[in-house]
């Protein structure tokens, strides 16, 4: 009985450890329910706004205020990820970050920017606008995405927009730091050529470049967490495995464009995803 | 039972390292990074785990007083502290003896008793913690606005914060220290990065040496005698060896690349 | 054995009395641990022969901590263990020729 009980306890203890270890509690980064929902709501199922538009309520909860609707296509069109992910620490986890109101009202995380100089402040003003982000109608969100898209280049699937296309024709210029003098790493001459990533077929065969993932980005959103830098050192790095939010689909299903737009990274692949 | 359990124990073992691949890892929120839980006997005693947060002690002390001196070890749970340790004032019970420190001129609150009363169980739950509070957040909060910012781990600079006199963590403790003079300096270097273009690293033995002192890093984390003889890689680093041995867990993380890779190419 | 205690004691009583700043409360053997790890600042400015002397210090001085009470034996045994190797990796330093690097 003694042994049974000490045996139960071990096993319980483990298990718990390996639960706080594992970031998901699960395989995959998001289960096959999740993975339903995120098919049915992104395009050509869902609307384009609605794409990368996050919507935070672990505190606003608690604290019995509206939710905050956070629209990513906004954003990128003025700054890259790395502005945000790498030097103001929002995490690419959404609730990871557990931003405060006085966080923000300190200057920290949302309240950088909206400080009443750069963007409207996180401060309550004359004309009261805390529903700006409070957002219970998302009417003239919508609206606004409406204007602001209509003039940047189309791609079927994601925001509808293609950002890379926007940004190569000078549409929108997004800034890459916020001058605050922390150093950007050169990207490494070697890794300025496209590599080819080889798949079961040869038609299905990956072009990936660093250089268009540099522009956005900082070597530590991928290394070493999402890819290891051992050559041929990433395990199980599958469709399916993306598909289900690991790997590429880390960003490729909810911010970037969406893996649904097959030929965007299989360029000789020949129809496109028909819902 | 024994068979069920290792079979359990196997399948726990190998599913934990497949779910350790591809994903993104949990950010922890500034006031947690370099937070350590210490429990190997804690629970079993019917106390709750010990949370020792380095952000708040590193303004007291070096990490050299701390690792070297007073003899923590360098990864979690590695010491093995047992409350009678501390109330014969060593490990935790070095500073935290109920005593007027005459370097930090505040009264630091005692640890372990044997025996105790519920007023003074109050205590003990300051280091035994059963759950976080938001005070502890907000006095987090509270500390790191008046520090130079840095984006990343606590995000506060603290090489900074030291330079510009805001924290002053003592070196060495009476009693408890060998009272040695300075610190001979040791040269700085740069080190290879092996891969072309991307920026080397300058490693400075000079300021890593008055943080930690000599014996922290020779010959446990670095053994090689001979500048490139301990042949290390970024791999290495990232699975928490030489480098990551601080580098992520206490000291600024390793998704600061550019903090360790910022000598230009151009200039070798 | 007796012997070899007696001698180290003997010492350590002789050194705590040439000490100046030696605190009076303090054991014999903490005297001589204090003397024999202050080294490990300055351990490159030491001589090989200096390092080898305080290496055998350490090794005599550790069989006299490992009869000490279970605390300070941790906490002891640890500190001296961490000065003894840095000694003795200093010392590995020096007495490797230098060789060119290899390539
Ligand atoms: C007040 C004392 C104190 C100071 C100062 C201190 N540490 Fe620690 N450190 C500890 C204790 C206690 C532990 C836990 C040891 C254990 O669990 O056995 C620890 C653990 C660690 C660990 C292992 C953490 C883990 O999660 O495995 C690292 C790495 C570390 N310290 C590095 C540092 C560095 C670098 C500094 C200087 C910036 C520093 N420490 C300053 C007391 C201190
Ligand atoms: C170098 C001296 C030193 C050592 C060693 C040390 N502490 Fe502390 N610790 C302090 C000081 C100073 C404070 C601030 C006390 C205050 O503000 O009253 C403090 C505060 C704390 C607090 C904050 C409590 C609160 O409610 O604000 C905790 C928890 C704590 N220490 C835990 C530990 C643990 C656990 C250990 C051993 C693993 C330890 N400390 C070792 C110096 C030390
Ligand atoms: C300064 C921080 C601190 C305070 C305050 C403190 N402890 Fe501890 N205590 C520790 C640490 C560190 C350990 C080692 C934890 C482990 O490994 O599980 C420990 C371990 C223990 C253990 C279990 C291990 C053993 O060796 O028996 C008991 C029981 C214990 N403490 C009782 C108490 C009681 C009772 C109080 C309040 C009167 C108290 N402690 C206050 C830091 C503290
Ligand atoms: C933060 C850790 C750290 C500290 C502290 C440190 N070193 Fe080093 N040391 C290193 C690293 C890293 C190397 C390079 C190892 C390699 O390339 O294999 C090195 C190399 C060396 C070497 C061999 C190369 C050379 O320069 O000749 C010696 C000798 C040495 N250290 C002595 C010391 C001494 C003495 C101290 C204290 C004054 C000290 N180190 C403090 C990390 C450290
Ligand atoms: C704590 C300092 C530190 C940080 C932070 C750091 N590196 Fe390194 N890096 C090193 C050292 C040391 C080496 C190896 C030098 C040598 O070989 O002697 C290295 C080597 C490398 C290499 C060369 C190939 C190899 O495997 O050794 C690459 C590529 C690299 N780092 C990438 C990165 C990236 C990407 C990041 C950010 C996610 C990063 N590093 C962050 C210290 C660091
Ligand atoms: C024993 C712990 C420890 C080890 C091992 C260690 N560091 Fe550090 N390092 C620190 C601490 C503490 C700081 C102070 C800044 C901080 O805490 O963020 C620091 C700061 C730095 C800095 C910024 C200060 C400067 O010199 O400009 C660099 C760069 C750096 N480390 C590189 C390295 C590299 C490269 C290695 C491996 C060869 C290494 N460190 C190994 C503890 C360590």
């Amino acid at each position: 009985m003694r042994l049974f009980s000490g045996t139960t306890y071990l096993v319980t203890a483990l298990l718990l450890a390996v639960l706080a270890v594992s970031p998901a509690g699960k395989s995959e980064a998001i289960d096959r329910a999740e993975l339903a929902n995120v098919m049915q709501t992104i395009p050509p199922n869902g609307a384009f706004w609605k794409y990368g538009t996050l919507e935070m309520r672990r505190k606003t909860k608690k604290a019995g205020v509206t939710s905050v609707i956070f629209p990513h296509w906004s954003h990128r069109a003025r700054y890259t990820c790395r502005v945000c992910h790498q030097d103001l620490g929002f995490s690419m986890r959404s609730g990871d970050t557990g931003i405060t109101r006085s966080q923000n009202v300190s200057g920290k995380y949302c309240g950088v920017c909206h400080n009443g100089v750069t963007a409207f402040s996180v401060k309550d003003g004359r004309v009261r606008h805390c529903d700006k982000c409070h957002t219970k109608d998302t009417k003239a969100l919508e609206q606004l995405f409406e204007s602001f898209s209509s003039d940047l280049p189309f791609a079927s699937f994601g925001n509808g927009i293609d950002w890379s296309a926007a940004i190569k024709a000078g549409k929108i210029a997004p800034l890459n730091s916020l001058n605050t003098g922390l150093p950007i790493l050169p990207l490494p001459d070697k890794l300025k050529v496209p590599m080819k990533l080889g798949t079961s077929a040869a038609r299905s065969d990956v072009i990936f470049s660093h250089e268009d993932h540099y522009f956005e980005l900082d070597c530590s959103a991928c290394h070493p967490d999402i890819f290891n830098i051992k050559k041929k050192g990433t395990k199980a790095f599958n469709m399916e495995n993306n598909i289900y939010g690991n790997y590429c689909g880390a960003c490729h299903m909810r911010v970037a464009f969406p893996m649904n737009d097959c030929k965007r990274c299989h360029p000789q692949m020949g129809g496109s995803y028909t819902p | 039972m024994k068979k069920i359990f290792l079979t359990l124990l196997l399948l726990v073992v190998c599913v934990s390292l497949g779910w350790a691949s591809g994903m993104m890892k949990k950010k922890l929120p500034p006031y947690d990074y370099g937070s350590v839980t210490i429990n190997n006997y804690s629970q079993q005693a019917g106390m709750p785990p010990v949370q020792f947060d380095h952000w708040l002690h590193r303004q007291y002390a070096t990490c050299r007083l701390c690792h070297v001196d007073i003899g923590f070890g360098m990864t979690a749970n590695s010491t093995k502290i047992r409350s009678t340790d501390n109330m014969k004032g060593y490990f935790c019970g070095t500073c935290h003896n109920g005593k007027e420190s005459p370097v930090y001129q505040i009264k630091i609150f005692d640890s372990c008793a044997k025996e105790y009363k519920r007023d003074e169980y109050k205590r003990c739950t300051r280091c035994h913690i059963l759950e976080r509070s938001s005070a502890r957040e907000d006095a987090f909060e509270r500390f790191a606005q008046k520090m130079p910012r840095e984006r990343l781990g606590n995000g506060i600079n603290w090489e900074k914060a030291e330079e510009m006199g805001l924290v002053k963590p003592a070196d060495q403790l009476e009693g408890v220290s060998i009272m040695k003079p300075k610190l001979k300096i040791q040269q700085d270097f740069s080190l290879k990065s092996k891969v072309e273009g991307m920026p080397d690293i300058i490693f400075s033995h000079k300021k890593h040496t008055v943080w930690n002192g000599c014996e922290l890093c020779h010959p446990d984390i670095f053994v090689g005698i001979k500048k490139g003889t301990t042949k290390f890689s970024m791999v290495d680093i990232f699975e928490g060896k030489y480098c990551g041995v601080c580098h992520d867990k206490v000291a600024f993380p390793q998704s600061d690349c550019a903090r360790c890779h910022n000598k230009s190419p151009q200039e070798k | 054995m007796k012997n070899v205690t007696v001698t180290i004691l003997a010492t350590a009583v002789l050194l705590f009395t040439a000490v100046p700043y030696g605190n009076c409360a303090e054991p014999p053997w903490r005297t001589e641990f204090d003397e024999t790890c202050a080294g490990t600042s300055e351990a490159m400015a030491l001589s090989q022969s200096e390092l080898q002397a305080l290496i055998g210090r350490c090794e005599r001085l550790q069989k006299i901590i490992e009869q000490l009470d279970e605390s300070a034996r941790k906490v002891f045994l640890k500190r001296l263990l961490m000065c003894k190797n840095l000694y003795q990796y200093v010392l590995d330093a020096k007495s490797k020729p230098p060789e060119p690097l290899a390539q």
